[in-house]
């Protein structure tokens, strides 16, 4: 939904988390970027709000997988497949104890 | 975080040679106290103290989700990304694009990530155009003319390299292209700093002080003046002008107050659409009817009206009666007849290119779920041709104003302040490629309760 009851506003705790979890769990440099991007869509067979995660390395074509949920409700299960689509192999607990960090 | 606390971001675009490092040298040489933190495509040095100076290689990629397509600058982000880490450091982005550079990508870099469009907002586009080469430009490249299409300022530059006459002309074709920018002449980029910094260019209210007229809509006549007449004859008085020919529709019993001119301006649009009676210096001209005064002829020209019965009279006439000094006079002793009201109106002009804006404004409220399904099917369908997009919208049931904006198929939007007593209204502004203004305001018509 773009506009009315469901709100797109992001929490952007939750954004900097998953940006952490993900940079620290494959171990990235410091010049690579994650993006963090929650859409609304419209279309009939897709979920109202998704994410668009993506890897910006300088040098490299950039990387994006897209989740079929808002960004709050994305959970470790979500960034290993994230990572596995990118072609990456992490370990879930590695990921899930980055993730649940305060 | 509140739009107060984000860092403003101008992207300074222009076509090769435009001006865009001269002003750029401009800003940052000035005593405005701002730690200006300045992103750069090209590779030059700016030594200015107060400046941080980063190049960007650029770097263009698609983020597509399957339903949404946008075109970002991956360099652009990266460097962004750089610069939270650095946040204290500087209060205010300038981004300095090639002259070759689709403005888009960078204006869309800054609604794509969470983080970015929560600590950076995009405060203007301000685009340096060449007076004397950017008509050849227009035509041969596409990168020109949307740089055109995207500003909220546009500098036309170079102005002493170019007669007043074609500038006139240039800039009523930019306007054309664009009606939402502020177009303001220089000749070595020397314009104040605040004309193009902290502009709020994506908040509509702002626009609308600078432009009350903006959102109006066009006119085939763009002055009116209503005279109270005696029964008599009278003589209508033109000077030489700009046209050899003038349209006028002269419609009797026209009230004085706005809502009376606008009403008698819908009447002479449709006069307007019937061909018009050519009227020669010296003949009468038939009131309530589309004439056009003939005005080839060196030196004052003189038309005369017959009034039976007392009557204001309204002139909706196609030019400003500033531009050929135009006068009512009684005919029997040449007294002059004040003009009781006057009012200008938004000018109609040919659309000879293919790229252009356009605004919707209503009264009353939309049905949410109606203008989310009409804004989805234009953002899938028709987002590539829209380029920008803004305004604020009265949701049926809600009780805050909603303000959005939006680049291509990115539509960011959120409730702003609370209506109270202000009337309910819908002002949205698109400017984009082949646009259809007469389908998509059908399909905003359709989305009010």
């Amino acid at each position: 939904m773009l506009i009315g009851g469901a709100s797109k506003k992001v929490n952007l705790h939750v954004v900097r988390r998953i940006k952490r979890a993900l940079h620290e769990a494959l171990q990235l440099p410091q010049d690579t970027m994650i993006t963090v991007t929650q859409l609304a869509c419209l279309e009939e067979d897709c979920a109202p709000l998704e994410t668009v995660i993506g890897l910006l390395r300088p040098g490299s074509p950039p990387l994006q997988h897209k989740v079929h949920k808002s960004t709050e409700f994305i959970d470790t299960r979500d960034l290993v497949e994230v990572c596995e689509a990118w072609g990456f192999s992490v370990q879930f607990s590695a990921l899930d104890s980055i993730l649940k960090e305060r | 975080m509140n739009s107060q606390d984000k860092v403003p971001v101008t992207i300074l675009t222009g076509f090769l040679g435009s001006g865009k490092t001269t002003l750029l040298n401009r800003i940052l040489s000035e005593e405005h106290g701002k730690r200006i933190a300045v992103i750069e495509n090209e590779y030059g040095e700016v030594g200015i103290d107060q400046a941080l100076v980063i190049n960007a290689d650029e770097e263009i990629f698609e983020m597509s989700n399957g339903c949404i397509c946008c075109t970002v600058r991956g360099d652009l982000i990266r460097v962004l990304g750089n610069l939270m880490k650095r946040r204290d450091k500087f209060d205010y982005v300038l981004v300095e694009t090639t002259g070759l550079a689709d403005p888009g990508p960078v204006a869309q870099t800054f609604f794509m990530d969470d983080e970015i469009r929560e600590e950076f907002t995009l405060d203007g586009i301000v685009t340096l155009v060449d007076a004397a080469h950017i008509g050849q430009q227009l035509g041969r490249s596409d990168e020109s003319t949307e740089q055109i299409a995207f500003a909220d300022v546009l500098v036309l530059n170079k102005t002493d390299l170019v007669e007043t006459e074609s500038l006139d002309t240039l800039e009523a074709r930019l306007r054309e292209m664009n009606r939402m920018a502020r177009v303001v002449r220089s000749e070595k980029a020397d314009i104040p700093v605040e004309t193009v910094l902290n502009l709020s260019a994506f908040d509509l209210d702002q626009v609308l002080e600078r432009r009350p007229t903006f959102l109006e809509p066009e006119y085939p006549f763009e002055w009116t003046g209503v005279y109270a007449l005696q029964p008599g004859r009278y003589e209508l008085s033109l000077a030489e002008g700009p046209d050899p020919v003038m349209s006028l529709v002269a419609r009797v019993d026209q009230g004085s107050d706005d809502a009376d001119l606008r009403e008698g301006a819908e009447w002479c649009v449709r006069r307007y659409a019937e061909p018009a009676v050519e009227v020669a210096p010296g003949a009468e001209v038939s009131l309530n009817a589309h004439v056009s005064l003939q005005l080839q002829t060196p030196g004052r020209k003189s038309f005369f009206l017959q009034i039976d019965a007392p009557a204001q009279v309204g002139l909706y006439a196609q030019h400003t009666a500033e531009e050929f000094d135009m006068q009512l006079l009684r005919a029997d002793d040449g007294g002059a007849i004040p003009v009781e009201v006057e009012r200008t109106w938004v000018a109609q002009h040919e659309h000879d290119d293919e790229v252009g804006s356009f605004a919707i404004e209503r009264e009353g409220s939309v049905h949410p779920d109606r203008l989310n399904a009409w804004l989805g099917e234009i953002l899938s369908e028709r987002g590539v041709d829209i380029f920008r997009m803004k305004g604020f919208l009265s949701i049926a049931g809600e009780p805050d104003r909603f303000v959005f904006q939006g680049v291509h198929m990115l539509f960011d939007g959120q409730p702003e302040k609370p209506w109270g007593d202000s009337p309910r209204l819908n002002q949205l502004v698109f400017i984009g490629r082949n646009l259809d203004e007469a389908a998509m305001t059908k399909g905003f018509d359709a989305c009010l309760v």
